[in-house]
């Protein structure tokens, strides 16, 4: 029966897999194609005393120098209580922040219940080793996320490595970030990071770290940048 | 089918008519109704998890009752389909009248192809930007389809009072508010709920405790406009009215 699926698991990944294969993003590269598609940018999520601040630069490039786009969109909202920021290739690493909203708005309306956070940054990363084979020839996907413990009580973020490895940011590092411009950002949190720190304070800090990073890295820039908050009160755009 | 004991397609349907209806004879009646920003859902329902009233996509409710792992399959099938349609069109191309159609296709199809129909009964409401854009399907066991206006009912529909008391309160009580249709709140449309459902009870009056209910609010600043009711917000919807 057309409607009546085999498939009854909570997974939407899964019901593609087995039931919709050609939705599935699956591009690959020739293995000769030289062309560098990645595009390079900075992304940043920082903690705050009620949540985590997480954002980044609207410019797309080819190549490392080539800009293409000022306002592209790589922060996203993926439920009510965490968002997602993106690195890579453009195109495989929207599709696959589309595709993981998807998965967590279904898995809420199929179970009754939403994934813990845990449960929701494991499945990122399911999603991000499914990925592996175009990453290694040049098409990766490394995305931040970020969310708010409802049971814990306060922000974490997660780091992907492009095998899907993922990492939680402990206590003594309360901040993360990727892309070409990443290493700067990195360094402004450093040393401007404070714990007390409050949502516009963190904010600031953001703003700031992408700021240094658009100065050096010709590949940051863009109209503005995207800033959104993850709190217990739920995800909130503070800039873009 | 042996040969010999031929038994004649009318008597078929017959024998499958009686296995449904007595089993949703024996189903809590639930109401779907309008309200000033969307639509009521309230369902009779003791269970604190195994719901009856669910979210299937942004502005669609399902609701479903009889047999729990029938509905609970369809309701299901719901999602996906609407998922997938939304992630591979756009969420604005998801309408209930589709899915609607799909539920239709597939009971009809069960119930003349299969020796076992789905003991169901069951219900979508879509709420719309305004109030003449809200919609009401209504997809009986063996396939009809049904588009309801202002409010819509599924369950102990065959329980011949019941029925015809339910349908008529509800419609006396929209009637004689004719000027207020949909311009009820939210307070005043659950108490109307409630009556209707207490005017075709033979046994004690409705408490909280065996009451599910959610709205479609188009209010709700976000795509998903479903929102589930807990059992104290109810109770204090419900108030001390008695």
């Amino acid at each position: 029966m057309g409607f009546l699926k085999n498939y009854t698991e909570s997974s939407f990944f899964g019901l593609l897999k087995t039931e919709y294969p050609e939705l599935i993003p699956q591009i690959m590269p020739h293995p000769e194609i030289k062309q560098n598609l990645v595009s390079s940018t900075t992304i940043a999520a920082v903690k705050y005393k009620d949540g985590v601040v997480i954002g980044g630069d609207r410019r797309a490039t080819v190549n490392g120098h080539i800009v293409i786009n000022e306002h592209v969109v790589k922060v996203f909202k993926t439920d009510d209580h965490s968002a997602i920021a993106i690195a890579g290739t453009f195109g495989p690493s929207v599709k696959m922040a589309k595709l993981f909203q998807v998965e967590l708005e279904h898995y809420e309306k199929i179970e009754g219940i939403p994934l813990t956070l845990e449960g929701k940054a494991n499945r990122l990363s399911q999603l991000i080793e499914q990925n592996f084979p175009a990453a290694i020839q040049g098409l990766p996907v490394m995305p931040l996320y970020a969310g708010y413990d409802l049971d814990a009580g306060h922000g974490k973020i997660f780091e992907y490595d492009i095998t899907g490895g993922t990492f939680i940011k402990p206590k003594e590092e309360p901040f993360s970030t990727s892309g070409s411009g990443g290493d700067r950002a990195a360094s402004t949190m450093e040393h401007f990071y404070r714990d007390d720190m409050n949502e516009s304070e963190a904010m600031e800090l953001m703003i700031k770290a992408l700021d240094f990073a658009a100065k050096k890295d010709a590949a940051t820039g863009g109209t503005s940048y995207i800033i959104k908050s993850v709190s217990r009160d739920g995800v909130k755009s503070l800039v873009g | 089918m042996e040969i010999g004991n031929f038994i004649s397609p009318k008597k078929l349907i017959e024998i499958k008519r009686d296995i449904v209806e007595d089993a949703l004879s024996r189903s809590n009646p639930i109401l779907a109704m309008e309200y000033q920003n969307g639509i009521l859902l309230i369902a009779e329902n003791p269970s604190y998890s195994l719901h009856k009233v669910s979210e299937i996509f942004d502005n669609i409710a399902f609701a479903g009752t009889g047999v729990y792992n029938d509905y609970e399959r369809l309701r299901k099938a719901g999602v996906q389909y609407a998922d997938v349609k939304g992630f591979s069109y756009s969420r604005e191309d998801v309408k209930a009248k589709s899915i609607a159609s799909s539920y239709s296709d597939t009971l009809g199809e069960i119930f003349s192809r299969s020796n076992m129909p789905m003991e169901v009964e069951i219900m979508l409401a879509e709420v719309g930007e305004t109030q003449e854009e809200n919609r009401f399907y209504y997809i009986t066991y063996s396939g009809g389809l049904i588009e309801e206006k202002y409010f819509s009912i599924i369950g102990d529909i065959y329980l011949d009072i019941s029925t015809k008391k339910i349908e008529k309160n509800l419609l006396r009580n929209f009637l004689k508010n004719k000027n207020l249709t949909g311009s009820l709140n939210l307070k005043e449309t659950f108490r109307l709920g409630i009556d209707a459902l207490n005017s075709v009870r033979t046994g004690s009056k409705i408490n909280a405790e065996i009451l599910e209910a959610a709205v479609l609010d188009r209010k709700i600043p976000k795509n998903r406009k479903f929102n589930r009711f807990e059992k104290k917000e109810i109770i204090e919807l419900i108030g001390d009215g008695k």
